[in-house]
Formats: C-alpha cells, structure tokens, sequence
C-alpha cells in the first residue's frame, strides 16, 4: 500500500475520531478528507480484499439486505466491512473502509449503494457480487422518473464481474439481466407466493396502482398470476409472452407475527433451510433470500447462512428496538410508499401496538418534495384509538394527511420537536404496548441522534 | 345533493402524489353533508365527461403519458364539449401540458395536445424543481397557493387563457413571465403538487364551489374548520421564503 493511501488513512482516522469525541457520527464527512488526500483510496483498498467485494442496490432493503449478508459472512468467520450507517456513496464507503481498518486488510467488503451513486462507486469498488432489490417510486425530486433510476443501475452493473443477484418477482430488475456483461453469472431470487402470506389472488395492475404496470420490453401491460406486495409477483406479458424468469433462490414464508418470520429459502442445489428472522414484514423475507443468494455466490454454506439470518435483529432505524419507560419503542425508518404501506401494516396488525409517532423531514437526503405522503395508506391506521403523534419539519403535512385520511382528530397531536413527540408518545400509550416511531431518513438520524446520548441505543456506525 | 367526480387515469397519471387532490375535494364534500361520487376513467373506459361534475388529471411518467396522450385524442371532442358546458377541470402538470396545443421535444418534434387551453409547452434543458408560492385573484384572502414544482417543460400562454396566479416564488410557468397555471372558464390548470388541495383549501372550495353553482346550489354552508390546512399552508410558504404577511 503506498504513502498516499496510508496518508488518506491516517487523515480519515482521525477525522472520525475528532467527530466522534464532539458526538457526531461522522459517516460521511471523513471520507470526503480521504477522497480528497487520495481519489484512488477506495480502488487501492478494495483491491486488497481477500474473498469478496459485493455492492447493494435499489430502492428499499439496501441496509438490511446489507446486514444480513455481512452476518452471514461473519458466520464463516470472515472479516467484513460494511458502510453500516447507510451512508451509501463514495465518501460513506471510504469511511468504513478506514473505520475498520480495511488497509491491514480484510475478507470482504459488503457496500450498499445509492442508485445514482452505482456506476461511480463500482468503478472504484470493481465488485464481484451485485444484489438489485427492486425498483420503487421514490424521492422523485432527486432523481427524476423510475427510469432514469434504472438506467442509472444498468450503467452501474456493467462494472460488475462474477455474479449478480436480481429480485425476479419485480419486472425492472428482472429486465437487467440482459443488459449485464457476458461473463456476468445471473442468479435470481423471489419469494413463492403461496404461502406468503401476501394477495395471491390474479390482480388488475391497474386497480391496485402499481409503480410498474408495464412490460419493459414491449409496453404490454403486465397480468398478475400471484403477487407478494406492490407490483412484485408473478408477472406475465399478454402481448410478448415475457414473463418472471425461472428463480434459482426461493424464500417461503412458512409463519409470521408481529415479532417476526418463521422462513425456508432453497438454493439451486436442492439444499434448503429454515430459519428465524427477528424482522416482520413480507419486504424482510425478500431481504433475506437476496441476502442468502449473494452470500451462496461468494460461497458461504448454509450454516453460516442460517447462523446470520437468526443472530440479526435489525439494521440501523430498521425496526430497531429499545426500551423506554415501561414501553418497547420500535424505530422504523419509512422513507417511500411501498415501504411505508409494508410497516403501517404492521402496525396495524399488531395488538400490542400503544401509539405512533410519524416523523416527516423534508431534507435533501428525504427528498424536500413530500406529495408522496398522499400515496401511503395512512388510512390504515383509522381503525382502532391508539393516539397518533406528528413530528418533524413537514409535521403539518402530516397532520392534514391524517386528518384527510378520516383519523379522528382527538388522537392527533403536533409535537415539532422529534425527541419531546417521542416522549409524548411514550407518555400516551399504556404501560408495556409499543410505541412505533416511523420516521424518514433524516429524522431517523436526528431522533437516534438523541437517543445515543441518552445511552438508550446503540452508536450506529457500529450498525 | 350529489356530485360525480371523474378521476382520469387514476393508474397512469399518478406521478406525485396527485391523488390527494381527489381525496380533499370528496373529503370536504362528505364534511359538508354533500355525497361525492368517486369514478375513475381508464384507458379505454366508455364514459362521457359531460356527465360528471368535476374532472381531474395530474401527470404521469413519459410512457404512461403517451398511453394517456392515445385515450384522450379519441376524447377530445368529448371533453371539449364538457369544457364549453363548464364542466369543472384541475389538471396538474404533465395533466395541463395535455390540454395545450403541442409539446415541443429537444429535437423539434411536436407531439400534439388537445388544444383545449391555448398554452404551448417546450421541454427545457433543466427540470425547474422546489417548493413554490404564488399569488391568485381567482382566490379568496390571503390568495396564496403553496406547493412543490417538478417538471422540465416551459409553458406559455395564449391570448385564449389567462394566468392562473402570479408567482411569488419558485419558477411557475416558465420562469420568464412570472405566470403560475392557467384559467379558462372552469378549467385550471397548474404545475404545484403537494398534494395541492389538501392545503390550499380555499381553491378546493372554489372548484366545488363553481361545480355546485353549476348544478343551482347557491351556498355550500358553513364555513370548515380549516385551522390545521393553513397552519400546513403557513409552513409551506415559509418554505417557499414567503413571509405569510408579505405575501
């Protein structure tokens, strides 16, 4: 390793200590010291790593999907670095490359990565292992239509060598495939829908209002065989004949509550598992099994895979849980519809539920255009009288949101102070329920922010 | 008392959260004891705008619009008919581009409109993006509207229809002529999202307001309670670097 990357990493070492000692996460901003001192930081190191360098994309499940394959990884007593805070381009990378000291080498590096970020970082990274999640409507403001998005990850994966894992049930990412370097291994995953648990009867895609309805290749309209959520499923093309291919990774939910999921996933081989996952939702499952199909490419075994599917608890903001007085305070980050939809479920379907505290931030990292909260069936939460408290810098939004969605005002309070709506929360729901915080990405931060200095969670650049 | 609102491609026209403005008129219709009836018009449905009250259209993704942009060429002489017979109509953005006479592509290509409002649209070479306020005398004290702007196409108007407001800040139109939407007898149209009519409830009452006068009911009843609307309003304009007393 030269004089100059030592450099970048003694600068960066320090920056992150520096920022730490005044309380800051400090996920990003050394990194843009370590780019600065040496551009070709991020290439040098990653050269180094001894089994696998893997980036994650698309638009929900990047950090969970992340976390699971490290844990899977660590599972084989591997050495992994991970971007764990969610700082997602090149300056978040560099960073966790110096925080854990990837220049004296390591195993692997798992990187999650922004859509628009793909093509720049995966040219530094040279990735052997690609996962693409799925492609969902989001922060329109910053990048535009849907498929710009995808464009934007078909010109990151052609840096890709080895293997790529794509989410079959979703048509976008399934299309890439054809566009990947020649010597690129595909291997797709996807969720069987039978036993699922999610709408399995043939749907309209135009009466559900799907974020993609229509065939990438030709422009048919898609018909629906079984779907799991949103328009992920089992796609068909009346008018080309083009439809999901045939998955080589299959996750089946075999029993799920509130708490979590009871799940099998089977690998080409004829191998298959069953394993505990401590996250609910039908969005974790499909985490899981992309997780699992990556960390089977860069040749981890089942046990391993198993042993990091149950030792995970969730990733940072990911339902994330903690006690505060007497009450379990869940943290869910809840950044787009589709995912908002996936958690407002969960919520709802939840008996011990005691209140709910929505925080919405408009900031750059959140999109500062907020129109999409009219897409979230936050109609869902009309049933019941847990108290509902709205926080953040869009917080009147919010409230007139709920108020348009039927809630009754009596339950509706405006807190604009995301730490004092927490404990207003708190202070609202009885005794031993739980207290759901669903907030967006910089209000995350800034909530979890306070809460590590109250000691109640954990630091997240340890994710 | 009941009225008939037509949502248009409630499917394919549902970029940004636009639904909203559906969901605040039937809302403050059911708040005033008055019934709403919800339709949504897809590709291809046989349905006669004339018989509905209000019609509404938000914007939608290039390959959606162009599906939209195939279904309203067959309707045209339908919806115009509407428009003359003052059927009520908010289109927003890629929605009111549609009723223009054409959108000019980078490349000169002209793909035509319905011609019903008399705007041109002209793709730009930067999206105009953020939040924005303008000032309407079509409305009611304070007269302010407040939203969030996306979108790369210049639109100019005609002699035929007349500025929906003045902006106060953001881009509106074009950028160039201060203009914000347009108004042509009950049709309106505009580039703020939001969703817009949630928190711009006085221009929520004004589309409802023409859409019962046109059925002979003279008052819509007591005022709402629309504290928690404008203290939303009053955030985004802050937001758009509108001071609320200024403005």
């Amino acid at each position: 390793m030269g004089i100059r990357a030592r450099l970048a990493h003694i600068f960066g070492k320090l920056g992150i200590r520096v920022l730490r000692l005044l309380g800051r996460a400090a996920t990003t901003a050394p990194g843009r010291v370590i780019l600065a001192v040496d551009p070709g930081f991020i290439s040098r190191v990653s050269g180094q790593v001894r089994h696998s360098r893997a980036v994650i994309t698309g638009t929900n499940g990047k950090t969970t999907t992340a976390a699971l394959l490290e844990g899977m990884m660590a599972g084989a007593g591997w050495k992994v670095v991970r971007n764990a805070s969610g700082s997602n381009m090149a300056a978040g990378i560099a960073t966790a490359l110096v925080d854990h000291d990837a220049i004296s080498g390591c195993d692997a590096l798992v990187a999650e990565v922004d859509e628009a970020a793909l093509a720049g970082v995966a040219a530094m990274v040279q990735p052997d292992l690609a996962v693409v999640t799925n492609f969902f409507r989001d922060q329109l403001d910053r990048y535009g239509e849907l498929d710009r998005t995808v464009d934007l990850v078909r010109r990151g994966l052609e840096r890709v060598r080895g293997t790529a894992c794509l989410n079959a049930d979703d048509p976008r990412v399934a299309d890439l495939a054809d566009s990947l370097p020649g010597e690129v291994d595909t291997v797709f995953f996807g969720l069987a829908g039978e036993a699922s648990g999610g709408e399995r009867d043939a749907v309209d895609p135009a009466a559900a209002g799907l974020d993609t309805q229509f065939c990438p290749r030709c422009g048919g309209r898609f018909t629906y065989e079984g779907r799991v959520f949103g328009h992920l499923g089992d796609y068909r093309c009346p008018d080309c004949g083009w439809r999901r291919p045939a998955r080589h990774v299959v996750g089946r939910i075999l029993d799920a509550d509130g708490a979590g999921l009871l799940m099998a996933i089977d690998f080409p081989d004829g191998d298959s598992l069953v394993a505990k996952l401590g996250v609910p939702g039908a969005y974790n499952a499909y985490n899981a099994v992309g997780a699992a199909a990556a960390a089977r490419a860069a040749g981890i075994d089942g046990p391993a895979i198993r042993a990091g599917l149950e030792a995970f608890t969730g990733a940072f903001g990911r339902m994330e849980r903690l006690s505060l007085e007497d009450r379990e305070v869940v943290l869910a980050l809840s950044k787009n519809p589709v995912g908002f939809d996936q958690i407002l479920r969960a919520v709802a379907d939840d008996a011990g539920t005691g209140a709910v505290l929505v925080g919405i931030n408009d900031g750059h990292a959140d999109g500062r255009d907020i129109s999409w909260l009219w897409d979230v069936d936050f109609e869902m939460l009309d049933a019941g009288e847990v108290p509902v408290v709205v926080s953040g810098t869009r917080a009147e939004d919010m409230a007139v949101r709920l108020k348009y969605g039927g809630l009754d005002l009596e339950r509706l309070q405006i807190v604009g102070d995301l730490e004092g709506a927490l404990e207003r929360a708190v202070e609202r729901s009885p005794r031993g329920a739980r207290v759901y915080a669903l907030l967006t990405y910089t209000a995350m931060l800034g909530l979890r922010e306070r809460l590590e200095r109250r000691g109640l969670v954990g630091e997240m650049w340890r994710g | 008392m009941r009225l008939r609102i037509g949502h248009m491609y409630p499917d394919l026209m549902n970029l940004y959260g636009d639904r909203g403005n559906v969901i605040a008129l039937a809302r403050r219709l059911q708040w005033r004891g008055i019934e709403a009836e919800i339709v949504g018009i897809a590709a291809g449905d046989a349905a006669a705008l004339g018989d509905f009250d209000l019609l509404f259209m938000g914007g939608g993704q290039d390959r959606e619009q162009a599906i939209v942009c195939r279904d309203l060429e067959a309707r045209r002489e339908d919806l115009r008919r509407a428009m003359e017979a003052d059927v009520v109509l908010l289109a927003v953005c890629g929605g009111y581009q549609l009723l223009g006479h054409y959108y000019r592509m980078p490349d000169g290509r002209e793909i035509p409109g319905l011609g019903i409002l008399d705007l041109h649209t002209e793709a730009g070479p930067t999206r105009m993006i953020g939040n924005a306020a303008c000032r309407s005398e079509y409305l009611p004290e304070p007269g302010t509207l407040v939203g969030f702007e996306n979108h790369g196409g210049r639109t100019y108007l005609g002699p035929g229809c007349a500025p929906l407001a003045t902006v106060l800040s953001g881009h509106g139109n074009n950028g160039e002529d201060g203009g914000e939407g347009a108004v042509y007898r009950n049709v309106f149209g505009t580039y703020l999202h939001g969703s817009l009519l949630p928190k711009n409830p006085h221009f929520a009452d004004l589309l409802l307001g023409r859409a019962l006068a046109r059925r002979g009911a003279g008052t819509m009843g007591d005022p709402l309670d629309d504290s928690l609307e404008w203290r939303a309003h009053r955030v985004a304009l802050g937001l758009a670097g509108v001071d609320g007393r200024e403005a």
